[in-house]
């Protein structure tokens, strides 16, 4: 059995931040989540890999704290591709989050299976794509 | 004095009084139009006049005259005190015979109708330059009007902006009734606005006078008072220009209150939108939560079909209340124009081709009459694509199914386009047609009340016109109007 993926969710609302958590349980997948900018560069900068972002853009009073996680995973995790989630899409945040690497930006809500196929193309299972890799 | 030069001055309405070199009367004329108490004569002038200061008043101009320095004085005073209402003009010339100055002629006239006059011009040109208020404008007007022109009846009258139909919106002491009174004058006030200038009409009632009122904006109205008592066509001419004078002053003012009025409508609207724009952004975040913990109670519960049954409820709801978001944020958050050269009509092929299954399913038959040849005019093709989706959508919801709907678009000499949209649906009732472009009002059960209003301030912004009639027999049709746009 290989290592179980990692996945970084930062969400500050809680229902989508254990919803998120919820979809990617499983023995599979680690999940570990922050609520907060903090919490999100603690998590970020433990040795330990980290295979998927998913970061929300505004951290409680923090306007554009999901981009300093993306400017911070930059520094050390340049290679995990990270989800931008957002309630606020307009092109200002939809730039800087493509100039800090972030593979997709999406505007909330968002249906789980795009999250989910996302996941999966990074080798990532989640309740709607398992191990067996048929959709569910 | 002989008895012909007596009778002459007799008939001049005004009084004259000849005096000695002290200012005691010697001779007076006795006008047949002014009631004089008793002789002045043996008496001082200024007792006569009967003004509070009259004495020093009186010694002034006689020094003046006496020394050369002026050769006639003239000074106005309210008569007698107290009497709020009457101002008298006094002139003073000197009475010389054989080259000798033997004393003074006074005159004394009743003034207060062009006194008035004046002041109300005045008063009103204040009271209307202050005046940002259309309801406050017309009251001013009528007050004034009633002041200065001395009328016993007065009517003013506005164009309304949809049907330049005109109307009465402010009157007084005319007895018919206000449709009957406007269909009336309402060929007086056309007269009076294709010439530009005040005319007079002869009623038994008395002198009708109507004077235009029109601003740089255009056409706004006119107004008429009717004199009873005129007597002389120097007075009627004097109240022509006198109309005409506040008719300008009106028309200067409904322009100001007008665009008052848009300004402040434009910024309920901003602030409308800014707010709605806010909270339709921060009801993503609950939605979100709201659809995933949907989601995932899908695929754990995939074997129950009440879970997959009332998950798809949750999704549908959730959907539908994030197209109202989107919707919100369309209208409070506007995307600036980008305007391209284009065909409108073609835009409409797009949303009608989007359409072709709806339209289909509910088997009715889409009508189109395009402009020959096609327009090109700046615009902005998706915003306008928005306006042309929402049309139809109510459209097709309005229509009875196997009904037609029927599209005809056009060009104006000056490159502008329209496009009408009909359907044979139920009428709008009448009270509610005003107020359909309103945010938030809807007539359609689930509706938003978004969706017009957004039509309007897209339109708006192209400065184009958006309009709707609605009849219990023809159904309801909306037009639009879009401007050849700016030069690229």
């Amino acid at each position: 059995m290989s290592m179980p993926k990692r996945v970084l969710i930062v969400e500050d609302e809680i229902s989508i931040r254990e919803s998120l958590a919820d979809l990617f349980a499983s023995d599979d997948v680690v999940v570990v989540t922050a609520a907060t900018l903090d919490e999100a560069k603690a998590a970020l900068f433990t040795k330990l890999p980290i295979d998927l972002i998913i970061t929300d853009l505004r951290l409680g009073g923090n306007r554009d704290g999901g981009l300093q996680v993306l400017a911070a995973a930059g520094l050390v995790h340049a290679d995990t591709p990270a989800i931008v989630l957002t309630a606020y899409p307009d092109d200002d945040n939809r730039h800087a989050s493509e100039r800090l690497n972030a593979a997709v930006f999406l505007e909330k809500p968002v249906d789980l299976s795009v999250i989910a196929r996302m996941a999966r193309d990074h080798g990532i299972t989640s309740a709607l794509w398992p191990s067996d890799g048929a959709a569910n | 004095m002989p008895v012909r030069e007596q009778q002459i001055l007799d008939a001049v309405p005004l009084m004259i009084f000849a005096t000695d070199p002290a200012g005691i009367v010697v001779q007076e004329n006795h006008p047949a139009s002014i009631h004089a108490e008793a002789s002045a004569i043996g008496r001082a002038l200024h007792e006569i006049l009967g003004e509070a200061d009259g004495r020093d008043q009186c010694e002034r101009a006689f020094a003046a005259i006496r020394d050369a320095a002026a050769p006639l004085v003239r000074w106005e005073f309210a008569a007698p005190p107290g009497d709020d209402e009457r101002v008298m003009l006094v002139q003073v010339t000197p009475w010389c015979a054989d080259g000798q100055q033997v004393g003074f002629v006074a005159t004394l006239s009743d003034v207060t109708e062009s006194h008035r006059a004046r002041e109300a011009l005045i008063s009103t040109g204040l009271a209307l330059a202050s005046s940002i208020d259309l309801a406050r404008v017309y009251r001013e007007v009528g007050h004034q009007l009633q002041r200065a022109v001395r009328c016993d009846a007065y009517i003013i009258a506005v164009a309304d902006d949809e049907t330049l139909a005109l109307a009465g919106v402010q009157s007084a002491g005319f007895s018919e009734a206000a449709d009957a009174l406007a269909s009336r004058l309402t060929p007086d006030w056309l007269e009076a606005l294709a010439s530009g200038g005040s005319l007079v009409h002869r009623t038994p009632d008395g002198s009708e006078v109507t004077a235009p009122v029109i601003s740089e904006e255009g056409v706004l109205g006119a107004i008429t008072v009717r004199l009873g008592t005129i007597e002389a066509n120097y007075e009627l001419a004097e109240t022509q220009r006198i109309l005409s004078t506040i008719a300008a002053q009106t028309a200067a003012a409904i322009d100001r209150a007008f665009l008052v009025r848009r300004v402040e409508q434009k910024r309920r609207l901003e602030a409308i939108g800014e707010v709605a724009a806010g909270v339709a952004h921060e009801l993503r975040n609950p939605l979100f939560g709201i659809s995933s913990a949907a989601q995932l109670l899908r695929i754990r519960g995939k074997d129950d079909p009440a879970v997959e049954r009332n998950v798809s409820r949750m999704l549908r709801e959730v959907e539908r209340l994030n197209s109202m978001l989107t919707s919100l944020l369309g209208y409070g958050r506007p995307q600036p124009l980008h305007r391209t050269l284009g065909d409108p009509d073609a835009a409409w092929d797009e949303v009608v081709e989007a359409n072709r299954a709806r339209i289909a399913e509910q088997g009715i038959q889409l009508v189109r009459f395009r402009s020959d040849p096609p327009v090109r005019l700046r615009f902005d093709a998706a915003q306008f694509g928005q306006v042309a989706l929402n049309l139809l959508v109510n459209a097709l919801d309005a229509a009875p199914r196997g009904s037609t709907i029927t599209l005809q678009s056009g060009a104006f000499g000056n490159g502008a386009w329209r496009c009408r949209l009909h359907n044979g649906g139920p009428a709008i009732p009448p009270e509610a047609l005003p107020r359909v472009f309103e945010i938030f009002y809807s007539l359609k059960s689930g509706g938003t009340g978004i969706g017009l209003a957004l039509c309007q301030r897209i339109i708006e912004e192209h400065e184009g016109t958006i309009s709707i009639e609605s009849q219990p027999e023809t159904g309801t049709a909306v037009t639009v109007v879009l401007p050849a746009g700016p030069a690229a």
